[in-house]
């Protein structure tokens, strides 16, 4: 999504409004998550940050700087993070006895996914890098780095730049190795090309173009694909998906003070006090909470996106992928109609359902125009088989358009820190705003992770008793397998398998009794 | 004697084995209308195509007098039993549907409480009230003679199902003169609208404008998924099971039920392009596009988790991998038809596949798919067109058993229900002798392996472990593989 595509819709709405706050706040959502390339700034490779970034070394840690970063980035990437395995996982290129060897079976499967898919012999190469190393690698996606320097070796699968954004600006001398970059504003730092990996809503921008898709940035898994035999791609949640990660960074509560911390803290929140307030109101926040309800809202945007996306040529819309799985695949059963929620017409896919997530706080005439635009989506997913595209297409402008506006509640709230009170209020929020979606595996997962993740924090900060939790968050854990597979020495068709199974037999009454039940102790020890 | 235990047998066979088929007989009637102009149906009429015979019956402007209307004891409501020459009208036609035919239970079907929740899925029925008035339409084309029928009515004991005038064309222009002398019949046949329901091909035809479609009668993917079973028609299978109020002059001949096979995929196949081209022309409100029920059910519907290639997925090429194979049930018949001379099998054949693939495509392009549909239809009838008239060309049961049997042989290395099923009937029907000895316990095995597992409403087929009723895919293919063996010896013999 470049900005282009949304100037004139963009005019059209800011005109007709004339409020002054709106017309700052109409702005493209993409560009809003301030995760574009600038012109001119390329991909320079993991070896150029490596150089640093692999152990501690005394001269940085003369020149103060290890205080924030850790300086061993690149080794705990390399040795712990799954995603620089992700090209090594799909590589075609291993011996037949490399590939018996290989217990997780993944090259085998890429290879058997690309010849299903039926590609000619001389487009391969193309198609590869084009449909598979976009975010095996996280290469040559147009808006991301338009120009890969020949240093940039994909060998190294998801590497730093692909999440911190190009780096061929920002690493030069006077920039980012200096004590003062830390104090500069997120948005100067965008400008030469660095991500502003602080704020949630970015951050989950970045993970999802991969993690849900980004037609724009050709990251897309077709329904093609995962009938080819591409793992299904679970839901998302931004604290889950990190804690997934071997951290190499600092959480910002345990970086130390510096003498530009009030500044620092300036820039990145509006909280009201003098600097010790502040500065204990950040340390005090429920910052996992946070990030997993703005991670939640972004995969909530960027749905929607999606859809546009999709629905910008209406004659090539309907990818079964954009819709629920079990929609379809589920054997014909004698009692099936009769689980199917009585809104929705027989016999037509849905969405996969990621259109519902809102959240507290939010001005009531806001919340109104998203719930209605959703109810007008899904009626017209509804309205014919795969739903009507182009209407699709211009609700999903106008949906973007009112998130624009709520976009500049967003950075309100990133800008704000969660408090228990915050924490209890979401979880009640969730619990009741979620209810009728619960029935589908997906949107139940995540909703679980989010639930999760609060009692979580809830209960590491002393509010909640592990005991008055513990049993029904793990009987949730199971009914949903919400731990992620990480690397397992187990073929990924079979942890395939078993997701799926896990899927088509989950028990949706139950799954609504044990999250009721999570929320309802929060709100009573409150 | 004996034939009549070989009868029973076969009728045996028959409803075991479409259970399923059967039970959507009792909620379907047949009618047909191929130059209907005044129903909601907008679709122009081609005069290459009013010629099956059975194009008179304008169900929406011409009065229905009503089954009772055929009940004097002297006409169509008395015992009759004397009048037994082959030919003759019984006399006692009223009677017996009324006591043995299902099409007179259909409207207890559609008043049923699983009827009601499937008209209140579909948003038809709100609060007891008929809320979509297109819909029950829809619903009654087939399931009542009168379709003008009011929401108030909706009760068990109201209307009459699918009586007399709805195969033999709404009575009001030819009741008072298709009984006065020998030819007055012959004249409403020929002059007002009374159906020639004689000839099978005709006769096949307006059993297949419900059993099938037509391009007033849409029972589509929304309402199968709010609850109405999935139509599996075959001609032979259902006139054998059905209580006859008539005698056919060859019905004792060994070739009949080849007969009615054959009449049947023809019918069939021009029934479902009928349909077709109704619902890419979007010429019924009910009518959706693109329409999920073209394609078979277990390419979308199987459970997800297994190993690839190894479901209950058909095995189709790459090029529809992710992307659903068209429902053959009622399309591909004339394929295998020793009738048709073999150039004009083989270009409709090819027109079928270009139709096919352009319903597979990713977006199927309706306006095209409407011209090929409609094309393929003339085509059609062009290939069985004797003087105006669809007519069954001569063939050789001999050859067809043959085509029928090495069809069944070719399923074993194919995952797909729908053709091992569609040459499992076509041997049966086929065959002179597959209900008696040895035949019939290898036709059971087959039947075996094709009966739909206890709860599902779909084959899950074949499995790779055998469950219940369902053979393993090498239990399959060995009892097949004998099978064949044991139908040939048997041809040669």
């Amino acid at each position: 999504m470049t900005g282009q595509k949304f100037v004139l819709p963009m005019l059209a709405f800011t005109l007709g409004i004339l409020s002054s706050t709106l017309i700052a706040a109409a702005e493209p959502t993409h560009s809003a998550y301030h995760a574009t390339v600038p012109t001119g700034v390329n991909s320079i490779g993991v070896k150029e940050c490596a150089a640093c970034h692999s152990a501690p070394n005394p001269i940085y840690d003369a020149l103060g700087v290890t205080k924030f970063v850790r300086l061993v980035e690149a080794t705990e990437w390399r040795e712990r993070d799954k995603h620089a395995y992700a090209y090594q996982l799909v590589r075609q290129d291993l011996s037949p006895d490399e590939l018996e060897k290989d217990e997780r079976k993944s090259n085998q499967l890429s290879i058997d996914i690309t010849s299903k898919l039926n590609w000619k012999p001389e487009e391969r190469k193309n198609k590869f890098e084009q449909k598979c190393l976009t975010c095996h690698v996280g290469m040559n996606a147009s808006e991301r780095s338009p120009k890969v320097d020949p240093k940039f070796n994909i060998q190294f699968g998801v590497q730093c730049e692909s999440c911190h954004g190009p780096g061929s600006e920002y690493t030069k001398l006077e920039h980012h190795q200096q004590v003062s970059w830390r104090a500069k504003s997120p948005e100067e730092k965008a400008e030469l090309g660095m991500w502003n990996l602080s704020s949630p809503s970015t951050t989950a921008k970045i993970c999802l173009s991969c993690h849900l898709g980004n037609i724009d940035e050709d990251r897309f898994v077709s329904h093609d694909m995962y009938a080819a035999g591409h793992p299904v791609l679970p839901p998302f949640d931004l604290q889950v998906f990190l804690d997934a990660m071997p951290p190499h960074w600092r959480p910002l509560q345990e970086k130390p003070l510096f003498e530009n911390q009030a500044e620092y803290n300036r820039v990145h929140f509006d909280i009201p006090g003098n600097s010790d307030e502040i500065q204990s109101a950040i340390r005090d926040s429920y910052d996992k909470t946070r990030r997993s309800m703005l991670g939640g809202l972004a995969a909530n945007d960027l749905g929607i996106e999606l859809i546009h996306q999709g629905t910008a040529k209406p004659s090539t819309w309907g990818d079964y992928s954009n819709y629920n799985c079990m929609g379809c695949h589920q054997e014909l059963k004698k009692n099936s109609t009769q689980i199917r929620p009585h809104s929705r017409t027989p016999g037509r896919p849905f969405p996969a359902n990621w259109l519902t997530l809102d959240y507290p706080n939010i001005h009531v005439s806001s919340r109104d125009t998203h719930a209605s635009l959703t109810r007008e989506m899904l009626a017209s997913f509804d309205s014919v088989p795969f739903g009507d595209a182009q209407r699709l297409n211009q609700l999903s402008v106008k949906h973007l358009q009112s998130l624009a506006d709520r976009f500049q509640d967003r950075r309100k709230m990133e800008k704000q820190v969660m408090s228990k009170k915050d924490v209890v209020q979401w979880l009640d929020f969730l619990n009741t705003s979620r209810q009728e979606s619960l029935t589908d595996f997906w949107v139940a997962k995540q909703t679980a992770w989010m639930v999760c993740v609060a009692i979580d924090e809830l209960v590491e900060r002393g509010d909640l008793k592990i005991d008055s939790v513990s049993p029904s968050q793990r009987e949730l854990r199971e009914l949903l397998r919400l731990d992620l597979q990480l690397l397992q020495k187990q073929s990924v068709l079979s942890v395939q398998k078993s997701i799926l199974e896990t899927a088509q037999h989950f028990d949706a009454a139950r799954c609504k009794e044990l999250i009721d039940l999570l929320v309802n102790t929060a709100v009573s020890r409150r | 004697m004996t034939k009549q235990i070989a009868l029973v047998r076969n009728l045996k066979i028959a409803a075991v084995t479409f259970a399923l088929l059967l039970a959507v007989v009792e909620q379907t009637r047949g009618q047909t209308s191929t130059a209907d102009t005044s129903s909601s149906s907008n679709l122009p009429d081609d005069p290459n195509l009013s010629s099956w015979g059975i194009d008179s019956i304008h169900r929406m402007t011409q009065g229905v007098r009503g089954a009772a209307s055929c009940a004097t004891s002297s006409c169509h409501g008395g015992p009759k039993a004397g009048v037994s020459s082959l030919g003759a009208p019984r006399g006692s036609e009223y009677p017996l549907w009324l006591e043995r035919d299902p099409h007179a239970q259909s409207w207890k079907t559609i008043s049923s409480e699983a009827s009601l929740k499937i008209l209140t899925k579909l948003g038809i029925l709100r609060d007891g009230k008929i809320a979509y008035a297109e819909g029950f339409q829809n619903c009654l084309a087939c399931h009542n003679t009168d379709p003008n029928i009011t929401a108030e009515q909706l009760s068990p004991r109201i209307a009459e199902g699918v009586g007399c005038e709805s195969c033999h064309g709404p009575a009001e222009p030819w009741y008072d003169r298709h009984y006065q002398g020998s030819a007055s019949a012959k004249f409403a046949k020929t002059n007002l609208g009374l159906t020639d329901s004689g000839p099978l091909v005709p006769r096949a035809k307006i059993c297949a404008s419900c059993h099938v479609g037509s391009k007033d009668r849409d029972m589509n993917h929304d309402i199968i998924a709010a609850g109405h079973p999935a139509l599996y028609f075959d001609m032979a299978v259902y006139h054998e099971a059905y209580p006859k109020h008539w005698r056919d002059k060859d019905q004792n001949q060994s070739n009949f039920r080849s007969k009615l096979w054959l009449a049947g995929k023809i019918a069939m196949a021009d029934a479902e392009l009928e349909l077709l081209e109704s619902r890419a022309c979007k010429s019924l409100p009910v009518s959706t596009w693109p329409e999920l029920s073209n394609y078979q059910c277990n390419s979308c519907h199987f459970q997800l988790g297994g190993i690839p290639k190894a479901n209950s997925q058909p095995d189709h090429d790459v090029v529809t991998r992710g992307r659903a194979p068209v429902r053959d049930w009622n399309l591909n018949g004339f394929a295998m038809l020793s009738a048709i001379p073999a150039p004009t099998q083989s270009e409709l054949v090819n027109s079928l596949n270009g139709l096919r693939e352009l319903l597979q495509s990713p977006n199927p392009d309706s306006k095209l798919i409407a011209a090929k549909s409609h094309q393929l239809r003339i085509q059609l009838f062009n290939s069985i067109n004797e003087n105006g008239k669809p007519t069954l060309p001569a063939w050789s049961m001999k050859s067809q058993t043959a085509i029928s049997i090495q069809r069944l042989d070719e399923t074993r290395q194919s995952n797909s229900w729908e053709l091992a099923a569609e040459a499992y009937t076509a041997v049966w029907a086929t065959h002179p002798n597959t209900s008696t000895g040895h035949l019939a316990l290898v036709m059971n095995t087959i039947r075996n392996g094709l009966l739909f597992p206890k709860d599902l409403m779909m084959p899950h087929f074949p499995r790779q472990q055998s469950g219940g009723t369902s053979p393993s895919l090498r239990e399959w293919n060995e009892a097949l593989q004998q099978a064949v063996v044991a139908l040939k010896n048997d041809e040669l013999r």
